[in-house]
């Protein structure tokens, strides 16, 4: 797999989470279920940093960290997630937009920016401050057996991964699959360790004296693959045993899901636990081979069949199996998603395609209909309506909802009101409404300055306001709709309004076809 | 040796485990804690008084909670 590809799917998704956390963050007060609010942002960070990990991105990791580990308490209401925390947790969005933009652009971080990271970090720590040991033992329950794990990010340590599934009469035999994990902590240090108990066997189908725990554990270790292998030398007969080596590739991991006994979902949890993988990872990971396969078509999948081949020495079948399972989860994943992403290009393209196939089929239907064979004219009758259907389909994949535009100036109003002292509420109509995204990109610099100039000079400060008998909060509009074939933005504010012989000069000038329309309350 | 026996503890039933819970004992541990378990599925377990475990002994704790765990059981 191409890692660099792999890397700029990891900044888009990224930026998708950032948008959607601020979102969160801006509607908080409207949301109807705060709690899952909160979860959904966690999850967002988490999965950000999950995947910084993996890309060794450790500036992300080790700054996500804290944030995240701020808004888990806030999950397990030991913080009160209030005004000051949202404020905070924009600037760490803002932090983290950053450092994604700096990743993108191949440039590092400026001494600002990490003093800015430094900074925000400090606050952070603050809400995390001694409570620590608060944690009531037995209230977190994944991670039991863990060292310190949510203190450590082993996502951004080069850890090795090895990964046990113990003969079951390994117990009988003696041996104490525990003494294998102390001497390990004797190697290096054991990041995470997550008891795999899928295969433990209900009631009374249970021998206690057999061993049916499998190992997930993340050690930093400078040890090499030998020393490890020594480790488990007197277990290795009838157990499953797998060192993944530090900076391994999704595959590996991915091919540790295929190989275990445990269903994907659950082990791909687990991994993600440990922090070497993400289940966002593992569909990207997924996605990205099954559009290398269709493009390559066979090379790809005998490509995988091979390290199949190689690591494990398994027959073909076991390796067709193998691509069977795989093929089944990604029906699975691409069940769950719902949107494709397509890049610009290929849009394009087959707007134009279909732009002289509507030409084609126009001119072959007029000399049809001049040849007077009745059965062709009828033929290309039939194409031409395909054709046309083709054609408004493809027109309207380029749509999308003006919406997420509108909902980012949330987020202006916000600071931009907060900057300026004046209560302003912002409100969006016809979020639904659907427009080229070309357009709908060019449309939001502009809208911005408008929006900006509304709360600048139009909204007037809560005293004028109470004096010329308005309310105190401002209220600015953003309203898209449908009207006669065009579609109609109008940014509306309950402000003062324009001076008029200035406006008058300035709008016809620059944007004659915006509407401004001085609003009386 | 392992000994296991019933208490109470602000009304709630517990089970004292004392002594040590290795592979040793976990077969007859099976069956007091199973029949136990069965009794009063909100088990609490004392396990102050054990002084030893090994692996045989947190895969038995682990075992009916397995199906649990991702709920966050207590035990």
């Amino acid at each position: 797999m191409d890692f660099d590809r792999a890397k700029q799917t990891y900044i888009i998704e990224a930026r998708e989470l950032l948008d959607s956390m601020e979102d969160i963050l801006l509607t908080l007060d409207q949301q109807s279920d705060p709690q899952e609010a909160v979860n959904a942002m966690f999850r967002a960070v988490h999965t950000i940093k999950g995947s910084a990990g993996l890309f060794g991105l450790d500036g992300i990791v080790h700054f996500s960290h804290a944030a995240e580990s701020v808004l888990d308490r806030a999950r397990g209401h030991q913080l009160e997630f209030g005004g000051d925390l949202v404020a905070l947790m924009l600037e760490v969005h803002d932090h983290l937009a950053a450092l994604i933009t700096s990743i993108a652009t191949g440039t590092t971080d400026s001494a600002g920016t990490q003093n800015e990271g430094g900074r925000i970090q400090a606050r952070l720590q603050s809400y995390l401050g001694g409570g620590l040991a608060k944690n009531a033992p037995g209230a977190q329950s994944a991670a039991i057996l863990a060292a310190p794990a949510g203190q450590q990010a082993s996502g951004g340590r080069d850890c090795w991964h090895p990964s046990i599934r113990f003969n079951p009469d390994v117990l009988r035999n003696g041996m104490d699959p525990l003494s294998f994990v102390r001497y390990l902590a004797t190697l290096g240090e054991i990041v995470h360790l997550t008891p795999v108990i899928d295969q433990l066997p209900e009631r009374d189908a249970y021998d206690p004296e057999e061993c049916r725990l499998g190992l997930e554990i993340e050690l930093d270790t400078q040890a090499d693959r030998a020393t490890l292998e020594d480790v488990f030398e007197f277990v290795r007969e009838g157990s499953l045993i797998r060192l993944i080596p530090p900076h391994s590739r999704m595959e590996a991991y991915i091919q540790l899901i295929r190989e275990l006994p445990e269903e994907d979902r659950y082990l791909g949890e687990l991994l993600v636990a440990g922090g070497c993988l993400t289940a966002h990872e593992l569909e990207v990971a997924l996605k990205l081979q099954h559009n290398e396969a269709s493009e390559g078509g066979a090379v790809q999948g005998r490509m995988l069949g091979t390290i199949v081949i190689q690591e494990n020495a398994v027959p073909p079948p076991v390796v067709a199996v193998a691509l069977e399972k795989q093929k089944k989860f990604q029906e699975r994943q691409a069940q769950e998603l719902k949107v494709v992403k397509v890049s610009a290009d290929k849009l394009d393209r087959l707007v134009d395609l279909v732009g002289e196939l509507v030409i084609a089929g126009a001119s072959s239907h007029a000399k049809a209909g001049r040849s007077g064979d009745a059965a062709l004219l009828e033929a290309t009758v039939v194409v031409n309506k395909l054709v046309e259907e083709i054609r408004d389909n493809a027109l309207s994949l380029r749509m999308v909802k003006i919406g997420e535009t509108f909902s980012r100036f949330r987020r202006i109003v916000r600071d931009v009101s907060k900057e300026l002292g004046k209560a302003i509420e912002l409100q969006i109509h016809g979020a639904e409404t659907e427009l080229d995204k070309t357009i709908v990109e060019k449309l939001s610099d502009p809208l911005m300055h408008i929006v900006r100039n509304a709360i600048d000079h139009g909204i007037e400060p809560a005293d004028l306001r109470r004096a010329r008998g308005k309310p105190e909060s401002g209220t600015q509009t953003l309203q898209a709709g449908h009207e006669s074939g065009s579609i109609v933005i109008e940014v509306s504010d309950d402000g003062g309004g324009l001076d008029k012989e200035l406006s008058s000069e300035a709008w016809s000038r620059r944007a004659p076809n915006w509407v401004t329309r001085r609003s009386s309350t | 040796m392992l000994e296991i026996e019933p208490a109470t503890h602000d009304q709630k039933p517990v089970l004292r485990l004392t002594g040590e819970l290795t592979i040793y004992a976990v077969a007859e541990a099976k069956g007091l804690l199973s029949e136990a378990l069965d009794r009063h599925p909100a088990l609490n377990l004392n396990l102050a008084g054990v002084e030893e475990m090994d692996t045989a002994g947190v895969q038995l704790l682990l075992w009916r909670t397995a199906r649990r765990w991702w709920k966050c059981s207590t035990f």
